[in-house]
């Protein structure tokens, strides 16, 4: 689950080093071409190799990397700390949910619902407020 | 028979117009909310570009390729209108039993409508028209069906009923939430269901933070919601101890200074904050076949040996967005 979690970031750092060609799921797919850059390196023997070129087409996830959230990681919320005012706050107003995803700027996401489509900086809490 | 005529025993005097219920308008585009590009026979692509970083540090004499830093990326999206049509047949002579002022008059033969009831019925045709488009802009997935994406409980589904021309708002909304990266994504600032004032402006609190800078001073940066939240948050304001409005007043329509447009059509239990306008820098485009065909209604008799009339409307449509990256929502609608 981890490395599922750093799979965005992963996929934009390994353009930098080699081919990455993700095929697009949407008919409407917008792909970005990237002029691309030639990369100099220096071989031990001081010879220049200036062929290597690099594509960088990063238009969509894969099918594989929008994964579903929930239950997996359940039992690694915790309740906020009490001194996390503004999130106590928003767990307040949604005991309808037992556990609730706060992104970096207050929103609020279900655990059951794609990954992908939430904050990528959201935490998951458990629900102080929850009413069943 | 496209015509129903409801009974009556009473034989007084009668009005001699027909009153019509009021129809929900196209919201979305009456608030002049998107911007309409016409002249499309088949396709559209609209052009995107950006500069990414240019600046780097100072070199006497640039030598190689690699000096020169700064790459414009160009991108495509899509306007490809779609068919859909209205046609009504009706036969005047329906009108027969009806009151005196709306009977067809002529010879059998050449019996038609009085102008004035066939006024009202093309308005109302229209109306109804726009009633749809007003909803379909938003809430149509192509080919129609509602897999893929799961509404809040009590909602219309994405897809249902006739929205199936084309590919609305809120798909595309969610499927860029879903499937693009950013910075070619829509921002997602939240998606759990909203049924309190309080969750109202939790969500606009949200939705605000989350707005990109760039387009934090933009005029055109405005909030779209269904009625339904915009009562929540005015009633929810309005209950406050410390209150901005009494209860006979209505608040104002604005949230951080940016104005807040209450629409017909657009999902429930959904904010929207982008650039809208009518213009050319609105971020919400659709496209048209001819830029009336909305307007045109043809009618005639059905033919020559009928005596049926016939309404007839045809009309192509699509939306899309332009920079994704730069609309935040918070929808409880969700992908499935």
């Amino acid at each position: 689950m981890a490395k599922k979690k750093e799979i965005v970031a992963e996929k934009v750092e390994a353009t930098k080093e080699k081919e990455v060609e993700i095929k697009a799921v949407a008919e409407d797919v917008k792909v970005e071409v990237v002029e691309p850059p030639v990369i100099e390196t220096t071989l031990p023997e001081g010879n220049a190799v200036t062929d290597f070129k690099i594509d960088v087409i990063v238009p969509k996830l894969a099918d594989e990397d929008i994964v579903l959230n929930a239950v997996e990681d359940d039992n690694l919320a915790d309740f906020p700390s009490e001194d996390n005012v503004e999130v106590i706050q928003i767990m307040n107003l949604n005991p309808a949910y037992e556990y609730l995803y706060v992104g970096k700027y207050g929103g609020v996401f279900d655990p059951s619902t794609f990954k992908t489509t939430m904050d990528n900086k959201a935490i998951l809490y458990k629900n102080p407020y929850f009413k069943k | 028979m496209a015509i129903n005529i409801g009974t009556s025993t009473y034989s007084g005097e009668v009005l001699e117009d027909l009153i019509s219920h009021a129809v929900q308008g196209n919201d979305t585009v009456d608030n002049g909310l998107i911007h309409i590009v016409s002249g499309i026979q088949y396709k559209k692509v609209l052009p995107t570009i950006k500069l990414g970083n240019i600046i780097q540090d100072n070199k006497p004499t640039p030598v190689t390729t690699t000096d020169s830093v700064g790459t414009y990326t160009v991108g495509e999206r899509y306007l490809q209108p779609e068919d859909f049509m209205v046609y009504l047949e009706f036969n005047p002579r329906d009108f027969e039993a009806f009151w005196k002022p709306f009977q067809p008059e002529g010879n059998l033969v050449f019996r038609d409508l009085d102008p004035a009831v066939q006024a009202k019925m093309l308005r109302l045709l229209i109306e109804r028209k726009n009633e749809f488009m007003g909803e379909a802009i938003w809430m149509s997935t192509k080919l129609g069906g509602t897999v893929g994406f799961t509404a809040p409980a009590g909602a219309t589904a994405l897809g249902a009923g006739v929205n199936k021309y084309w590919d609305g708002y809120m798909k595309r909304i969610l499927q860029s939430i879903l499937s693009d990266v950013a910075p070619e994504k829509v921002i997602s600032a939240g998606n759990t269901a909203i049924t309190t004032g309080a969750q109202v402006e939790a969500a606009l609190i949200a939705i605000y933070k989350a707005c990109p800078k760039q387009i934090r001073a933009s005029k055109k940066l405005k909030f779209v919601m269904d009625f339904e939240m915009w009562d929540l948050y005015d009633t929810y304001l309005s209950n406050k101890d410390v209150k901005y409005t009494e209860n006979k007043d209505v608040n104002d329509y604005r949230f951080k200074g940016k104005q807040i447009i209450p629409i017909n059509g657009i999902a429930e239990q959904t904010i929207i904050l982008a650039e809208f306008g009518a213009g050319a820098d609105s971020n919400f485009w659709a496209g048209v076949d001819y830029a009336n065909d909305g307007d045109i209604v043809k009618v005639d008799q059905l033919q020559a040996n009928s005596e049926l009339y016939f309404f007839q409307m045809r009309m192509k449509f699509d939306v899309n967005f332009l920079k994704p990256g730069e609309i935040v929502v918070h929808t409880a609608y969700v992908n499935a």
